[in-house]
């Protein structure tokens, strides 16, 4: 084919995708692979990368200890926060779900604290709730508690994050509430006659049929929350304490790059951390042949 | 189907962005470059520091500007953390400020990698005068034999107290040159005197560096050497945290916890601000800055000190550097010029971060200081006698601080014990500086 030719049919067409092609490339193709080179080499931000093989990668597997605590830490958060927050989601949903008056409106408001959940604005007002002197201690002190610096204390800090993940339940209480109003309102009336209960119902219908919308939340949480960044950096002032109990995988990563200047170390660890979230990822979509149920 | 989820979820999500991002068309405000007759100049000039230093700069730029109609001076600032995080990234990124303002403890990280154009050849055609400057403090802006930084101002660090609190406590004030072991028990007399649990002497300084660094060098030693290795042994780690652990156990400086709340607060929310604590260590050129968010009056001295050993005082300051990677170096210079040598620049930017470099400038300035700036002024010129310049920091010192943090925090904690935390300090020091 001559290219005047192959213009002419399909110039028209390439232009309107040239947005998105020059996008894909400068953004996110030629970085993704930059940052694979510079993981296999010893780059310290202001020369050139220098290649070291897989010198990063043993490091970071065999003798790094701050990876191992980033890691059980992430893993804490990923596991505890996500079922949380899906399982408060889901609860708000429910209650939204009974056809109150001012439906649009409830759903407005609480929806709203994902909109600002991972902010610096929230983390910063989440510091001053948990501190020592805090609205949370001030209250507890009303029931003669006295509290700690629950954002200061290592046993307590990443809760305080935890909490923060739940509380940000919006987008995917709405994606159940979109659910919910799927199922077919008959399945209920049917199941009533059959003499099941509003347990019953809950856990014989509703959970079923919902499940491909749990399954499609829990993915999209677990991909977030292992990219956490911001409340970890705020609320412990950049630092990932105390004693690095809210040492983030990514807080940890960008330390190593921005503070530490070492970015083929940091690149070769978010490439693990890409190769972690895509295990889990897997892991999820094989396990879910087993729990999800799809309508036939 | 997985798709079905999806598709719901999509939609949904969808909907819901889309009503929220109703009003996001940031407009980014295109930088219009007026063409006149002569070629207009922009240069970025960054800085850290808060509000005030703000206000001073504004002024002092529009009177540059007013000066030298053909050089635009924007203005990049943050916080002193951030700023060195995003000066990092701006660098890397190959797109530095022209005039980058420049600390002790990190400019070789930026030298040693040719980030910083060398400044010689401007200086010696007086292009910027520092004919009657003390060679000591242009020396200090050296890297690798090269001129890279000019101080725009220098302070030591003394140790701050609250005198008004001392006297209501019927407490003698701290004198002059005290010893560690006064230091230790002046803080216990005043904690006993002040009569209440929660409040204590000074913050945790078992993780800072930098009065470390005193410790160091009263013992002959320094935190770095030469050549950028440990200057100093495991017993000499050892020994300072058994200070400050004392103290610690004694109720003299706060616990962990209340320590790392307060960890990276700013001067108006620190523990001396909020009548905490009753003293602190900082460079001079704070002293202003903490007393203008208190009541009670502040007083300085020299830190702590070995009676039998040298002297641990140090020099701080900021510095101002050009980038290597500067289009325009010739006007980059003359912003420079106009701090140093400029006499209605001088008499605005005073001492304000740190007293001045040329006693001809320091002689403009001196009618216009406020009480606390004479003080400060003063105890910089008490104290020059004592000062050293330590060896700086090696590329990969912001790490070695942050280990050195993480060690007091584990002793502070009770994780690990004193000599646990150094041997471990130690080895995370050894992988870091190899």
């Amino acid at each position: 084919m001559r290219p005047t030719h192959f213009f002419k049919q399909n110039g028209t067409g390439y232009l309107f995708l040239a947005p998105w092609i020059i996008g894909i490339l400068a953004f996110t193709l030629i970085p993704v692979f930059a940052s694979l080179y510079i993981s296999f080499s010893k780059y310290e931000m202001f020369g050139s990368p220098v290649w070291i093989g897989l010198d990063n990668y043993k490091e970071i597997l065999t003798g790094d200890e701050q990876f191992a605590k980033s890691l059980g830490v992430t893993f804490k958060y990923v596991l505890l926060g996500v079922p949380l927050e899906l399982a408060f989601a889901l609860l708000i949903a429910m209650m939204l779900h009974k056809g109150i008056r001012g439906l649009r409106l409830y759903r407005a408001i609480y929806y709203v604290p994902s909109l600002f959940g991972g902010s610096v604005a929230i983390s910063l007002l989440w510091r001053q709730l948990f501190g020592a002197q805090g609205l949370v201690n001030q209250f507890l002190a009303m029931f003669g508690i006295q509290g700690i610096s629950w954002i200061a204390t290592p046993e307590t800090a990443l809760y305080t994050i935890i909490l923060l993940k739940v509380w940000q339940f919006g987008s995917p209480m709405i994606i159940f509430l979109a659910g919910l109003q799927q199922i077919p309102n008959d399945l209920y009336e049917s199941a009533s006659i059959d003499g099941a209960g509003r347990w019953a119902k809950f856990a014989k219908v509703t959970i079923p049929l919902l499940t491909p919308i749990i399954f499609f939340n829990m993915i999209m949480q677990i991909i977030s929350a292992f990219q956490a960044f911001t409340p970890a950096y705020v609320i412990s002032g950049g630092s990932g304490g105390p004693l690095n109990s809210t040492l983030f995988y990514t807080l940890y990563l960008y330390q190593k790059g921005f503070v530490s200047f070492q970015m083929g170390y940091a690149s070769a660890l978010a490439w693990i951390l890409l190769i972690i979230i895509a295990a889990f990822t897997t892991l999820a979509f094989l396990t879910s042949k087993k729990w999800v149920h799809y309508e036939k | 189907m997985f798709r079905k989820g999806l598709t719901i979820g999509m939609s949904a999500l969808l909907a819901a962005a889309l009503s929220a991002c109703g009003g996001d068309s940031a407009s980014k405000a295109g930088e219009k470059e007026a063409k006149g007759g002569q070629e207009k100049v922009a240069l970025r000039f960054s800085w850290w520091g808060g509000e005030a230093r703000h206000k001073l700069f504004t002024q002092m730029i529009e009177d540059f500007e007013k000066k030298h109609p053909n050089i635009k001076i924007e203005q990049e600032f943050s916080d002193f953390d951030p700023y060195f995080d995003k000066l990092a990234t701006q660098v890397a990124g190959g797109d530095p400020p022209d005039i980058m303002s420049m600390h002790l403890t990190r400019y070789m990280d930026y030298a040693n990698r040719n980030q910083l154009l060398p400044l010689d050849e401007i200086v010696q055609s007086k292009a910027v005068d520092v004919s009657d400057w003390n060679p000591k403090i242009l020396d200090l802006g050296k890297a690798n034999g090269k001129l890279v930084m000019l101080s725009i101002g220098n302070s030591s660090k003394g140790f701050f107290y609250n005198a008004d609190l001392f006297k209501r406590a019927n407490v003698e004030p701290p004198k002059f040159d005290i010893t560690w072991d006064e230091f230790a028990a002046k803080a216990a007399e005043l904690k006993k005197a002040v009569g209440k649990p929660d409040f204590y002497f000074i913050d945790d300084q078992s993780g800072i560096m930098d009065t470390f660094g005193y410790f160091n060098r009263q013992r002959g030693k320094d935190n770095y050497t030469k050549d950028g290795k440990l200057g100093f042994t495991k017993e000499d780690m050892i020994a300072y945290h058994q200070y400050w652990d004392k103290l610690r156990k004694d109720g003299l400086i706060p616990p962990a916890p209340l320590s790392a709340e307060y960890k990276g607060k700013q001067h108006q929310e620190s523990m001396l601000a909020k009548g905490i604590t009753a003293a602190v260590f900082a460079p001079g050129n704070q002293m202003k800055i903490y007393q203008s968010f208190m009541k009670d009056e502040l007083d300085v001295v020299r830190e702590p000190g070995d009676p039998n050993g040298k002297s641990g005082e140090d020099i701080g300051g900021v510095f101002l550097s050009i980038s290597a990677k500067s289009k325009h170096p010739k006007e980059a210079a003359e912003f420079i010029k106009y701090f140093l040598n400029d006499e209605d620049g001088v008499k605005m930017y005073k001492d304000e971060q740190g007293v001045v470099a040329s006693p001809k400038s320091d002689a403009l300035i001196d009618p216009l200081r406020v009480p606390a700036d004479k003080k400060i002024a003063a105890y910089q010129k008490k104290i020059t006698p004592y000062i050293n310049v330590p060896n700086t920091a090696p590329a990969g010192g912001n790490d070695i601080n942050k280990q050195f943090g993480n060690a007091s925090e584990a002793i502070a904690f009770g994780k690990k014990t004193i000599e646990q935390a150094v041997n471990d300090f130690f080895n995370e020091a050894g992988k870091i500086l190899k």
